[in-house]
């Protein structure tokens, strides 16, 4: 079987596309980059022209009409809060911006003042009305889709390619965000599992047959600001960067933009994280900060774990 | 302009003369088209449907595989993807073409003898293949 591939930067990250039949690529490249278009234009928190970023300054004013792609990303952001009972909260945006994070990561400079953070919880206030196609947001909101709109976006892309092609399987990948559509191979599709999504020698492999695989990690995006190094994973209940009790979650669920929310969710559970993934039953790999691995629900044991397998944490 | 001639009303139409030949003639070419154009038609549908069956077992789960490299440089180009084309062999023996382009992306096509099936479960299994993209931090 032959595989296509091709890489460019979108949304900030690196997108790859895998085709099954590489002469599907030029299609499958062309539907892709219209929904991660479609996103960005939507979603993108530092764009001063996308509907994010107007539909918060109109937070408290009522509903507005909003996008089809929009409406499904603030559904998709709350139906993660619900699921994850308010750990994954995209309602941060004030306090991630307050951190220093309030453009493209590439742009961020150290920055001496200091860090006032600014607890979420205000998702709760969201009101989504599907069939007016209005979103309401609670005065002060300032969105952030960062922690669910990846996935979101690889899971629609994955399937448009899909369709597009007709024919064969589709691998999208947004920054290690992997979703699948179409044919899967017999031995499904091999994805490297690091701490950076860069790591071109990963030091596990597994094979995914359909839906999502997701890691969040600690390590990759970091900056300073007042004095302290922070990272973009916060607690929504402080609005604080969350301890390093796990350096990465690896996470494979029926879908990507799933598999990112339990992702994200585990870092901010902390010691929990690993029996709460386990009940929910989403096959996850945590690594803890000492390099200890966690796995849960038939997610495969490393070549040599380092601890049993299905140690809750 | 020029306007067509035509019958004057109640003349006899020579085209329906049976003792014309040439009319007779005329008949059997127009046969043989009709003919030809219901073959052509059938043939059509034919190949829709079949193409229509092969998509929807395609859209399905499965897929032939595929052998040999595709050319990048004649079947993956688009209005961002264009450059020039390199061949290797990676050390699992796999063929690997890559297409460099001229908008910070890379094409690749690989090449190995894995099969496709209807698979689809959440769970990840062990795998030893290499993999093409890394789940990592971003």
């Amino acid at each position: 079987m032959s595989v296509g591939i091709v890489r460019w930067r979108a949304l900030g990250t690196t997108a790859e596309l895998l085709v099954t039949d590489p002469t599907t690529l030029v299609r499958a490249r062309a539907a892709v980059g219209e929904r991660l278009d479609e996103i960005d234009r939507a979603c993108s928190r530092f764009r001063p022209d996308s509907e994010l970023t107007r539909l918060s300054t109109t937070a408290g004013a009522g509903p507005q009409p909003v996008s089809p792609t929009l409406l499904d990303a603030v559904r998709a952001a709350l139906v993660a809060a619900e699921r994850t009972d308010g750990a994954v909260d995209p309602t941060l945006g004030r306090s991630i911006a307050a951190a220093g994070y309030d453009r493209s990561f590439e742009r961020l400079t150290d920055d001496p003042r200091p860090f006032v953070p600014r607890p979420g919880g205000d998702w709760r206030g969201i009101r989504v009305d599907a069939a007016a196609g209005t979103v309401s947001l609670p005065a002060g909101t300032v969105l952030d889709l960062g922690a669910t709109a990846k996935g979101l976006a690889a899971d629609r892309a994955a399937r448009a390619a899909a369709r597009a092609i007709g024919r064969g399987g589709v691998l999208v990948s947004l920054g290690g965000d992997v979703a699948v559509a179409g044919a899967i191979p017999a031995a499904g599709w091999p994805v490297g599992i690091a701490a950076d999504h860069r790591d071109a020698d990963p030091p596990t492999v597994v094979a995914i047959h359909g839906g999502g695989l997701a890691t969040s990690g600690l390590t990759v995006r970091r900056w300073r600001r007042g004095g302290r190094t922070l990272h973009h994973v916060l607690d929504p209940r402080t609005g604080e960067p969350v301890p390093a009790v796990w350096r990465t979650v690896s996470v494979a669920a029926r879908d990507c933009a799933t598999a990112e929310t339990y992702a994200t969710a585990a870092l901010v559970w902390g010691p929990g994280a690993a029996g709460r993934l386990d009940a929910v039953g989403v096959a996850a790999r945590l690594v803890a900060d000492d390099g200890d691995v966690t796995v849960t629900g038939g997610w495969p044991a490393d070549a040599a774990p380092r601890t049993p397998v299905g140690r809750a944490a | 302009m020029s306007i067509p001639p035509t019958a004057p009303p109640g003349s006899a139409d020579p085209r329906r003369d049976p003792s014309d030949p040439r009319g007779a003639r005329d008949r059997g070419l127009r046969l043989s088209r009709r003919l030809t154009r219901g073959l052509l038609a059938l043939s059509t549908a034919m190949v829709l449907g079949f193409s229509a069956l092969a998509a929807a077992a395609g859209s399905g789960h499965s897929t032939p595989a595929t052998a040999g490299v595709v050319t990048p440089n004649s079947s993956t180009r688009d209005d961002t993807e264009s450059g020039r084309a390199a061949e290797q062999t990676a050390q699992d023996g796999t063929t690997e073409s890559r297409l460099e382009t001229n908008d910070d992306s890379t094409a690749i096509t690989t090449d190995d003898s894995t099969g496709s099936s209807e698979s689809s479960s959440a769970a990840p299994s062990t795998s030893t293949q290499s993999p093409s993209v890394t789940s990592g931090a971003s």
